[in-house]
Parts: structure tokens; C-alpha cells; sequence
């Protein structure tokens, strides 16, 4: 099943500038995986020692995954899975 | 190359700009202190800011309006209403709203100095930069050149008008005794376990975080009621206690009054810069520079990680003539 993944700018350079990508998988970590043997590379900026990097937010739709089961939240076909740098100061 | 702010023999004076806009020439003094530079007697023939050093030809940032926005009517107000600071200001609070402070004014000021500053360098590398031109309402446009952006964007731009939101479910929060106080974190753990120990669910927490995170990139974070409903009901001693097991960042709101009154305030009210001679650079064998005063030049920069993109953004938008 596929999901539209959002690509945030920094990581575009991974995926040749493209904003927008497809990936296949029932969870975030496939996805992930999915998505690193397309773009390699991608996974490494994402994900640390099976965890998401500190500064770094994944949603699925609306919900942020750690809040619900982290990588190994479900991702329904046609999803959206957005990733978000944290940004903060002023 | 002379050291420009290592000796004396650099100062600066500015015309009788912007009667309209004292604030303005307020700031280049403030600034110009700051930076430890000698003000000058005399003055320019129009709004401008002049520098003169033995080593350079005479070099000025003068300041211009725009047809629609004539200088004479550039205001601190006018121009945050001409150009959208007031509708970004308010999205937060329901309506269009104001800076309180005198934000362009600031802003503009650092912008000339750094235009004339960099004029000034161009020089020395045997450039022809003898004349910066700076619109006050250009600088009002790049101050809020990521919400312009946002609202502009050809994919999904995004409608965030004043009045959108409820403008009481947002920070600053509230505390049962009536205390408004901001939280800070940039980790979801800590904001998870402290809206967890409030007894919120994971789901609203969430929902809570990514506006949270939000507030900085669209200047508006509205709240789930059930996290302010949650802290409204907990004096502020019982909800700082939790934020520091959590490890989420409390401070509470305060006037300037209050700030002043610190015993740190004098200190911090000081020139918030430190210039110190560094180990002396190879002399470069580049062509003198052309287009920009400081084409060629690398710049290393350490800050912190919001503040990072903003001095490379001035240093290409500052393009002397």
C-alpha cells in the first residue's frame, strides 16, 4: 500500500528536490525503510538506534507518532506522513 | 586591510531623518554606541547615515521611501500596518495588533549599520561602494519574509487572518492564581510526561505539541481546551513543580518594570557586542569585489538554531548600489 510522504527542506536534497514522495508500508519504521532504499541516506537523518532523532517530528496525518506507538504506528494506505524539524526560539 | 573598529578614527553622523520617525535615529545613536563608535558634529543633507574613516571615501546608507509609503509618512505604526507586521501580530491575539515596542525602528537601524559597515569593507578589498540604499519598508517585508512566505506558498498557502482563532486559547498560559506564564521545551518527551501528569491524554497532548511547535513558523498556537482547562485549575507553585520534574522550562510573565528591577538588568542592557582581534588572515589575492562589498568572503557562524538562517539572510539582502 502506498502513503504520500512530505518531505521537509532540508532532506530534499535527498530526494533529488522533490517535496512529495511515495513510500510503501503498514508502519512508520517500514516506511522509513521503504523510503531509505530509494533515497539512501534518508533513514540515517531520521532515525537514531531505533529511535526518532530528537529534533525531529513524524506525523501521520494530524497525529505526531510519539504520541501514539513511535515507529511502530500504523499508517493507513493513503495516509500522509509529514516529517517536521522542532523549531523554537524568537 | 585597516582595522575599521579596532581604532578611533572611525565615526558616524545621520541626517535630519524622518521627522515622522524619531525611534529611527534613536536606534542608530543606541547602536552606534554600542559598536563604540565616535558620533560626529554635522550632518548629512537628507536621511542618511554617514561614515567617515582616514582610510575610506565618503560612504553613506541613505534611507528612501516607496510611492506608495512616502518617507515623510514611514512611521514605527505606518509601516507595521503598511506592511503586515500588525496582521501577523494578531493572529495571536484576535485583531489587528501592534508591536508594542519599536521593532522596525530597531531592526531598520541594524540594517543600516550593516549595509554601511559592509560598504565600508568593500572599500578596503578596492571596491567602489560609496552609497547603501535602504527602504525602511523593504526591512519591514524581510522581517516577516517566512510568514509572507507561508501565506504566499503555491501549494497549500496558509489563511491564518486575525480573529481565526479563539484568542484566549493560546499562550502565555494561566494559572488557577491568576499568573501567566510561558512553557518551553524543544523535546515531546518532557511536554508528553508534564501534560500526561495534568492528566491530559496522549492525543490531546499531541494535538497540543505539533501547534506548539507551530507557534514560531505561523505566529499563533491555539490550544486544546482540556490543556488549558487542565492548568487553570492548578495554582502556578503545583504547576511549576511539575514542569521541573518533567524537565519542560516555566517562566512566568512579566512587565518591563519587573525586568528592570533585576540585579542582572544593567549588565544585559550593555552593548551586546564583544569585538576581539583575531589571529591575522593571509592577504587575499581576489579580485577587489564588484557586485557586493563582500562577495567572496566566507563567514563561519555558530548560533543557536532559529537564529542561525536570520544574519545570512541580511547578508544577502544587503545590497549597497
Amino acid at each position: 500500500m502506498s502513503v504520500s510522504v512530505m518531505v521537509p527542506t532540508l532532506l530534499l536534497p535527498l530526494t533529488d528536490g522533490q517535496k512529495k514522495v511515495e513510500a510503501q508500508g503498514e508502519t512508520v519504521r517500514h516506511i522509513i525503510d521503504h523510503l531509505d532504499s530509494r533515497y539512501p541516506g534518508i533513514k540515517a537523518r531520521l532515525v537514531h538506534q531505533d529511535e526518532v532523532h530528537r529534533f525531529v517530528n513524524i506525523y501521520v496525518n494530524d497525529d505526531d507518532i510519539r504520541f501514539a506507538a513511535g515507529l511502530a504506528t500504523s499508517v493507513a494506505p493513503g495516509a500522509k506522513l509529514t516529517v517536521l524539524p522542532a523549531v523554537a526560539g524568537g | 586591510m585597516s582595522r575599521l573598529l579596532d581604532d578611533a578614527g572611525l565615526s558616524w553622523r545621520s541626517g535630519p531623518c524622518l521627522p515622522a520617525w524619531q525611534s529611527l535615529s534613536a536606534a542608530l545613536q543606541r547602536q552606534g554606541d554600542c559598536l563604540g563608535l565616535r558620533h560626529a558634529d554635522g550632518a548629512p543633507d537628507g536621511p542618511a547615515l554617514q561614515l567617515m574613516h582616514p582610510d575610506l571615501q565618503p560612504l553613506q546608507t541613505r534611507f528612501t521611501g516607496l510611492p506608495a509609503l512616502p518617507l515623510e509618512l514611514s512611521t514605527e505604526f505606518t509601516l507595521q500596518a503598511a506592511c503586515g507586521l500588525m496582521s501577523v501580530h494578531g493572529r495571536a491575539s484576535g485583531r489587528l495588533q501592534a508591536l508594542g515596542v519599536n521593532y522596525l525602528a530597531t531592526l531598520n537601524a541594524a540594517l543600516a549599520w550593516q549595509g554601511s559597515l559592509a560598504a565600508a569593507v568593500g572599500q578596503l578589498r578596492g571596491g567602489r561602494f560609496h552609497e547603501v540604499a535602504l527602504q525602511p519598508a523593504a526591512g519591514a517585508l524581510l522581517s516577516i519574509g517566512q510568514y509572507l512566505a507561508g501565506a504566499t506558498a503555491p501549494e497549500d498557502p496558509e489563511h491564518l487572518l486575525p480573529g481565526a482563532d479563539d484568542a484566549l486559547a493560546r499562550p502565555p498560559f494561566l494559572s488557577a492564581d491568576g499568573v501567566l506564564f510561558e512553557l518551553e521545551t524543544l523535546d515531546s518527551h518532557p511536554w508528553r510526561q508534564f501534560w500526561n501528569a495534568l492528566g491530559v491524554s496522549d492525543a490531546i497532548a499531541g494535538k497540543a505539541w505539533q501547534r506548539f511547535l507551530l507557534r514560531y513558523a505561523r505566529a499563533v498556537a491555539p490550544m486544546p481546551a482540556e490543556c488549558l482547562d487542565a492548568l487553570a485549575g492548578l495554582p502556578l507553585a503545583r504547576i511549576q513543580a511539575i514542569a521541573a520534574e518533567c524537565g519542560v522550562a516555566l517562566v512566568p510573565v512579566r512587565d518591563a518594570a519587573q525586568r528592570q528591577g533585576d540585579s542582572n538588568y544593567t549588565a544585559s542592557a550593555a552593548s551586546p557586542w564583544q569585538i576581539r582581534r583575531g589571529v591575522a588572515a593571509p592577504a587575499p589575492h581576489r579580485a577587489a569585489p564588484v557586485r557586493l562589498p563582500l562577495e567572496g568572503i566566507r563567514v563561519l557562524e555558530s548560533c543557536r538554531r532559529i537564529q542561525g538562517p536570520w544574519p545570512g539572510t541580511c547578508c544577502r539582502c544587503s545590497v549597497p548600489k
